[in-house]
């Protein structure tokens, strides 16, 4: 994604604003200034993305939306907060929130990130004259975002490896899957199951995969498992797999990511030291209701335990406390694999699989519930 | 009115007249008083009832019809329009470009994938 000239970021389309809804409000209902033919006098008080209050101008007439997103996952990065605090102890959590606000919270998203403007982490920039966009776009929005592991692995821009067949074959965009009502609610399908108060107690939204699985290969392949499913293999593996397991191929892991402030500039940096394809498959660490799989795909992500030691000493100390090599969902789905072209691509083959000798000596204390301890035994080819 | 009081000092003669008390004609005396006072009362409230019903509706005292107003035909009504500067600066690309502060592009000081 070519990165928008300054120009090029604020021109407004006026015949395709013109058609836009949100043109029967003047710029200054949200963006506050000051009307003046002079360019400083006119941006005093500007407010360059209104989206960014939670009790902000979008809310007037999409409350609904507005409402659930306050708790959704895109605004809160709860995500990250579940692990921070998993991983440290609370007289440490002042400190981790600086250091929060300095790195993680880039990561925050408003509505004019996906409906507007590119996402200021990768420049900003109107996506069509400021054109109020129903669907965001999948390139300079999602992927803006979330490129450098989903982005490649769908797009098929890791080398030697294809993208994902709902691309390549479907050109099925990211909104094909992950529905509207999935972005602005993370909690909107629990809630059609969890209705009597004791079980809506359970509902939470600590990270991307609390609760059901949203959106579920399922939903669209609802003949894999069932009675009349002709593929032997998924009536075998059903419950025990999850469905990368047989359908990706290697994606992205990382390691080592450490974050500081620049010296030079006082602008919050990191550094990630590796970046390398694999294909593991670990024990599921949390199998429950949703994810029942005894086997997952899991991928390195990229904390140790000094990647915050800029902002202070031994501040996860908890570190083992969750897994490095973690649950994972590749976004390159193919029907044929290498793993399931035969039994025994799987089955006595522990190249495929976590085995200890391929975690880091100092990791493995954070990955025993996801070690696998032996590999599924070979069975009669194919 | 003066006459009326005037009987009040005949009452002794006509007492002795009429042998009855003092004290009964002065009562006999004033209740006819009374009742002369309370005629000539009524007699008042009606003539003053009678004026009010009399009195006429009062004229209203502006009477003048304002004029029509007269347009001239050949009078056009020039509707300004308010200016938008926001709309104007930020739909005019040339306007932007010259406006348009370059960018300082900082050194990629972060290293690896983020």
């Amino acid at each position: 994604m070519a990165p928008l000239e300054p120009w090029e970021k604020v021109l407004v389309l006026q015949d395709e604003f013109k058609e836009d809804p949100h043109n029967q409000m003047k710029c200054d209902n949200c963006h506050g200034g000051v009307q003046s033919p002079d360019k400083e006098e006119a941006h005093e008080g500007l407010i360059s993305d209104p989206s960014a209050d939670v009790t902000h101008i979008c809310s007037a007439c999409h409350s609904v939306e507005n409402h659930a997103f306050e708790d959704s996952l895109h605004s809160t990065q709860e995500g990250y907060w579940t692990a921070l605090e998993t991983r440290s102890v609370p007289k440490d959590h002042d400190t981790l929130e600086t250091m929060f606000g300095n790195h993680c919270s880039s990561c925050h998203t408003t509505c004019g990130d996906c409906h507007i403007s590119q996402p200021n982490s990768v420049g900003g920039g109107f996506i069509e004259g400021h054109v109020v966009k129903k669907t965001p776009s999948m390139t300079r929005n999602c992927t803006a975002c979330h490129g450098s592991r989903v982005g490649n692995e769908y797009l098929g821009k890791n080398e030697g490896l294809q993208g994902d067949v709902h691309f390549r074959s479907g050109r099925m965009n990211c909104i094909d899957c992950h529905t509207g009502m999935d972005m602005h609610d993370s909690t909107a399908a629990c809630t059609e199951c969890h209705t009597d108060p004791e079980s809506a107690a359970l509902i939470n939204s600590d990270n991307r995969y609390s609760g059901a699985q949203v959106p579920g290969c399922e939903d669209c392949h609802a003949e894999v498992g069932a009675e009349d499913d002709s593929n032997p293999q998924h009536m075998l593996h059903k419950d025990k797999l999850s469905c990368q397991v047989c359908h990706s191929v290697s994606y992205t892991s990382c390691d080592g990511c450490h974050v500081s402030v620049s010296e030079n500039t006082g602008n919050p940096i990191f550094e990630t030291q590796n970046t390398y394809q694999t294909f593991f498959i670990g024990r599921n660490p949390d199998q429950n209701y949703h994810r029942p799989y005894e086997y997952v795909t899991v991928r390195h992500i990229p904390v140790d335990t000094e990647s915050y030691a800029y902002y202070g000493e031994d501040l996860l100390p908890n570190f083992d406390a969750l897994p490095t090599w973690a649950y994972a969902t590749p976004h390159n789905i193919q029907r044929n694999t290498p793993q399931n072209e035969s039994c025994i691509n799987c089955h006595g083959n522990p190249d495929i699989f976590l085995t200890i000798d391929k975690v880091n000596p100092e990791e493995v204390n954070a990955n025993l519930n996801v070690i696998v301890d032996e590999v599924p035994a070979s069975v009669g080819a194919p | 009115m003066k006459g009326d009081y005037e009987i009040l000092e005949l009452i002794p003669a006509l007492c002795r007249f009429s042998k009855q008390s003092s004290a009964q004609l002065f009562h006999m005396e004033v209740w006819h008083l009374m009742r002369k006072k309370i005629f000539l009362l009524l007699a008042f409230m009606l003539f003053l009832a009678g004026c009010q019903a009399a009195t006429p509706e009062p004229i209203p005292t502006n009477t003048t019809i304002p004029p029509a107003p007269t347009i001239e035909p050949t009078e056009t009504i020039e509707i300004v329009a308010k200016v938008d500067y926001c709309v104007d600066c930020h739909t005019d690309k040339e306007q932007l470009i010259s406006t348009a502060k370059s960018e300082e592009v900082a050194d990629e000081e972060s290293s690896g994938v983020g």
